[in-house]
């Protein structure tokens, strides 16, 4: 009896669908643990701060004028 | 909290993890199989879900470029990426889904029909956009160059896959577009003394209207049909309801899933066409629907935590960037 015989290729296919499911879901479960992990141990850091830091826009401006005056300056 | 609040967000993964696994089983074991299409009606249960979650996708990312450029926060940036890569890697999945269904069905894999183009188009819209990120070395610049393109890229998501399949003549599920020679219009037969040829060409094959016969306010049209090369002959009963209009039989063509219709009779004129199986009427059966509702739930879930954990991958290496370890 072959695999691909009618009667059993459905129970064939659910099985390979599942197992494909079941290995794709403890790959991003181990991912997950190991990202959790790490995010705490970096967070737990003395040194370390509490949110990567935001770029205010007026800062962005003050860099975007100076490229700016630098590049003319150039010219 | 917090441990209590990854042991709530670890129970809904298991969760997650037997409710998907339990949808895999019950496509293949608890869904009946489609009247017209069998088994392959199947694969609409992971095919829909994987473009649904694809928009959700592109959406998601186009929020928070939006937010990116507004408070200008890394986290919003790297919760744009994980979202347009989760999004990118299901919409390859129901372009494969679509693709092994074509071939199943209509048998070609590709044919750049506009369903087909019109995802291939927003594949390399999204490819794009990761290009352009990997193309900028500034960190600010590089953020917000693609957060103004995913926001501009997301205009054309409704387009490319809601509108632009639907407005065209012939699309993915038409009955006719994939059959060499043909016109997407059928032919009209007619009897003896009628006007109308009595032999045509449908497609690739000859038919030849034999005869017209009325049973109960059915008409059933006798028709021979020969196959590319005159292969083999059968002969085919297609019938009408003359009251409604609706098709009664159509019968399968030469073994395939092609089916012949009898589309209009006018006296002693008969207008033929071919069927394609589509999607109409998958969701029709109760468990079909049922599976399908949990699968579109279950890969909801699923890209959730794939966004959420890249995104917090993403997060991590910014911030070692930050401090020059990376």
């Amino acid at each position: 009896m072959s695999f691909l015989d009618p009667a059993i290729a459905l129970y064939v296919a659910a099985a390979v669908a599942l197992l494909v499911w079941v290995v794709l879901f403890f790959y991003l479960w181990s991912i997950d643990r190991r990202t959790r992990e790490l995010h705490r141990k970096l967070s737990e850091r003395p040194e370390a701060p509490a949110t990567r830091a935001a770029q205010p826009l007026q800062a962005v401006r003050n860099r975007r004028e100076e490229a700016t005056e630098t590049s003319r300056d150039g010219v | 909290m917090s441990t209590r609040y990854n042991q709530f967000g670890d129970m809904l993964k298991l969760l997650l993890g037997v409710w998907l696994g339990t949808v895999m089983l019950a496509m293949f074991l608890w869904v009946p199989p489609h009247e017209g299409l069998g088994n392959l009606g199947r694969i609409i249960i992971v095919h829909v879900p994987t473009a649904w979650v694809t928009v959700l996708a592109f959406l998601i990312s186009a929020i928070y470029s939006g937010l990116y450029l507004r408070r200008r926060r890394p986290e919003h940036d790297d919760r744009a990426l994980a979202a347009a890569e989760a999004g990118l890697l299901f919409s390859i999945l129901a372009t494969v889904t679509g693709s092994v269904f074509a071939k199943a069905v209509w048998g070609s894999f590709w044919n750049w029909d506009p369903r087909e183009t019109s995802i291939f188009v927003l594949l390399l819209i999204y490819a794009a956009y990761l290009a352009l990120r990997s193309a900028i070395e500034d960190d600010e610049r590089r953020r917000r160059l693609a957060a103004v393109y995913s926001l501009l890229a997301f205009i054309t998501v409704p387009f490319l896959i809601f509108v632009i399949p639907r407005i065209a003549e012939s699309t993915l599920h038409p009955n006719c577009a994939l059959l060499a020679t043909s016109n997407c219009e059928g032919v009209t037969l007619g009897l003896e003394g009628s006007g109308a040829p009595k032999v045509s060409l449908l497609g690739e094959r000859k038919v030849e209207l034999l005869d017209i016969q009325e049973r109960d306010g059915v008409a059933i049209a006798r028709v021979e049909v020969t196959e590319p090369g005159a292969t083999s002959r059968a002969i085919l009963e297609p019938s009408i309801n003359q009251r409604t209009g609706q098709p009664v039989e159509m019968p399968e063509i030469g073994g395939t899933r092609f089916r012949l219709k009898l589309e209009r009779l006018e006296g002693e004129r008969a207008s033929l066409n071919i069927e394609q199986p589509g999607s109409s009427g998958l969701l029709r059966n109760s468990r079909t629907l049922l599976t399908f509702l949990a699968s579109l739930a279950g890969f909801t879930g699923l890209f959730y935590w794939i966004y959420r954990v890249r995104a917090a991958v993403l997060g991590i290496q910014g911030r070692l960037a930050e401090e020059g370890v990376l």
